[in-house]
């Protein structure tokens, strides 16, 4: 039976200002776990800090049987998180929820990320290499572009301070592309208010689009209806479904963006 | 050594054991149905259900707290009739012994729940006389002795099922409030339910939950758990379920030691999917070190 696996830290390191990006061997994970799929991680603390944290996979590592989290400290969770030096075994429990829909009908795809949410796209960015055109978006410092490039050559960048690429958001290029060019869907992660503007220009564009939506989350496993979010269904009614389990992966047309 | 009897009798029931799950945090058993076999449980507590349908509470609904958590899901869930139809058989045949939480805004729709859950293979009812989220939750009788002591014999009425009456902490003499469920007729009282709290994020001046208050759950509040079912099993000749903030099986045995026949596991599945059976594995670990030849006979076997 499946279970919480003890998971060796290879590196912890920062890659950018709070921006931490964690290795851990898991040959048989590494398998298994598809893009935008997340793991859920207890962080240290015997009662503090209680839960997991939910995590996405930033990508794989085959060769090496490691995966690679990117994450952003952000409370005590995360915080203790950071100080795992390699090693140390955590406590992880997953993959866990839907990842990207992907299929081979996809010829050109745009692939959108805005700050962290930019982690959970880099294994995505493998899967269609060159039919992606990546949208990278920043307030200033820039990190995982690299990695990005190696598997999707075409990455542009957006900086809110104009440090590198176009200055300002990621959703005004993207918005820009769309007018000229023709994608079979677009994927996007990152804050709320990005995945709002993308999934606007995405419905102005007529492309479908999937995003990858954030909750604070309590098990993690589809019990608790804790990370529920709103959604249209299908007789246009407002239902809660959940992140964890239901997601956090979702049509951008089915979520009510104002709930 | 020799094995521990580890099966109690409780509400006219008799469990293989005395770990159960916390209704709330284990849905309709589906989700850690995957990481273990269900029928290991001395009972599984289900979601609680409603006559109707509910969708909850506007999110957020959960944040972390200091050894805790907040919760305000708001009790939603599918209504009793689909439970009935397509949840319950699926955890009959896994060979779990179910309890059926139920929540409802009037005497009458406990009631009419009841008469529902009466016929089907559900091995005990426990009325939810305490959730904090919404005003349909049942705190407006879990209050009031009066109102307990009222849906509680109106309930009996309903059928023969056993009746466990899931109480509040949030009142100022719980012995008093669990007694009048034992003097309605109930079989069994579960406590506690979560204590009303309230988080607030200083940056946008706002709740953290999107419905203000919730419910605080975890390792924060088993010592007000372990002080009230102490109480009540020290006041009063009715079976108590013990919970709140049980993490491991330390928590467990100190609600046992209490007073309490049977524990429930809530908060803990979610840091550890695997919570309640390692609970129950460390039980008959403690009780066999501890010369105990049963579960039952660490029953309030505090010195």
């Amino acid at each position: 039976m499946k279970g919480p696996k003890m998971l060796k830290v290879i590196e912890n390191k920062p890659i950018a200002g709070y921006v931490y990006s964690l290795k851990l061997h898991a040959p048989e994970l590494c398998e298994r776990v598809l893009p935008g799929q997340f793991f859920h991680i207890k962080c240290g603390g015997d009662k503090f800090p209680l839960l997991r944290r939910p995590i996405s996979l930033s990508y794989t590592l085959m060769e090496e049987g490691c995966m690679v989290l990117v994450y952003r400290v952000q409370g005590q969770g995360t915080k203790n998180l950071s100080s795992r030096r390699p090693g140390d075994p955590l406590d992880v429990l997953g993959p866990l929820g839907n990842g990207f829909e992907i299929t081979n009908r996809h010829q050109r795809v745009a692939i959108v990320g805005g700050g962290i949410g930019i982690a959970p796209l880099v294994e995505l960015a493998g899967v269609y290499g060159k039919r992606a055109v990546v949208f990278a978006g920043f307030r200033d410092e820039t990190f995982l572009i690299e990695g990005l490039q190696q598997r999707s050559p075409d990455v542009r960048i957006a900086t809110e301070d104009g440090s590198v690429g176009y200055k300002g958001f990621v959703t005004d290029i993207l918005a820009q592309h769309l007018k000229e060019h023709r994608f079979d869907v677009v994927f996007a992660c990152g804050p709320r208010p990005m995945l709002q503007r993308v999934a606007e220009a995405c419905r102005k564009a007529l492309v479908m689009c999937q995003v990858s939506l954030e909750q604070r989350m309590a098990c993690g496993v589809g019990a608790c209806l804790g990370c529920s979010c709103a959604v249209k269904d299908t007789d246009g009614s407002l239902q809660y479904v959940r992140v964890c389990k239901d997601g956090p992966v979702f049509w951008s047309e089915e979520v009510c963006w104002d709930e | 050594m020799n094995r521990v009897d580890m099966s109690v009798s409780i509400a006219g029931l008799k469990l293989k054991n005395p770990v159960m799950t916390a209704s709330g945090t284990f849905g309709f058993g589906e989700e850690y149905g995957e990481f273990y076999e269900l029928k290991r449980l001395g009972a599984v507590v289900v979601k609680g259900i409603t006559l109707k349908p509910r969708q909850g509470n506007p999110p957020p609904r959960t944040c972390e707290t200091p050894a805790g958590m907040l919760n305000s899901v708001g009790l939603q869930n599918p209504g009793v009739d689909y439970f009935l139809e397509k949840e319950l058989p699926r955890l009959l045949d896994k060979g779990a012994s179910v309890i059926v939480n139920i929540s409802g805004a009037t005497v009458d729709e406990y009631c009419a729940m009841m008469e529902k859950l009466e016929p089907s293979g559900v091995a005990a009812v426990e009325l939810n006389l305490s959730c904090p989220n919404v005003r349909e939750g049942g705190i407006a009788f879990g209050l009031r002795p009066d109102a307990v002591y009222d849906v509680t014999r109106r309930v009996k009425e309903c059928g023969d099922r056993p009746v466990i009456v899931k109480l509040s902490p949030n009142v100022t003499d719980i012995v008093e409030i669990a007694s009048a469920a034992k003097e309605g007729g109930g079989d069994a009282v579960s406590l506690i339910n979560t204590l009303l709290a309230m988080d607030i994020d200083i940056n946008t001046r706002k709740p953290v939950l999107g419905n203000t208050y919730g419910g605080l759950s975890g390792p924060a509040v088993k010592p007000v758990a372990l002080r009230m079912v102490h109480q009540v099993a020290e006041a009063l000749d009715i079976p108590v379920i013990g919970m709140g903030g049980i993490l491991d099986w330390r928590d467990a045995v100190q609600f046992i030691l209490a007073g309490a026949r049977a524990v429930a596991v809530g908060t803990a599945n979610f840091v550890n999917p695997l919570a309640p059976v390692d609970i129950i594995d460390g039980i008959e670990k403690y009780a066999m070190q501890q010369g105990f030849s049963s579960v039952e006979a660490m029953v309030g076997a505090l010195l």
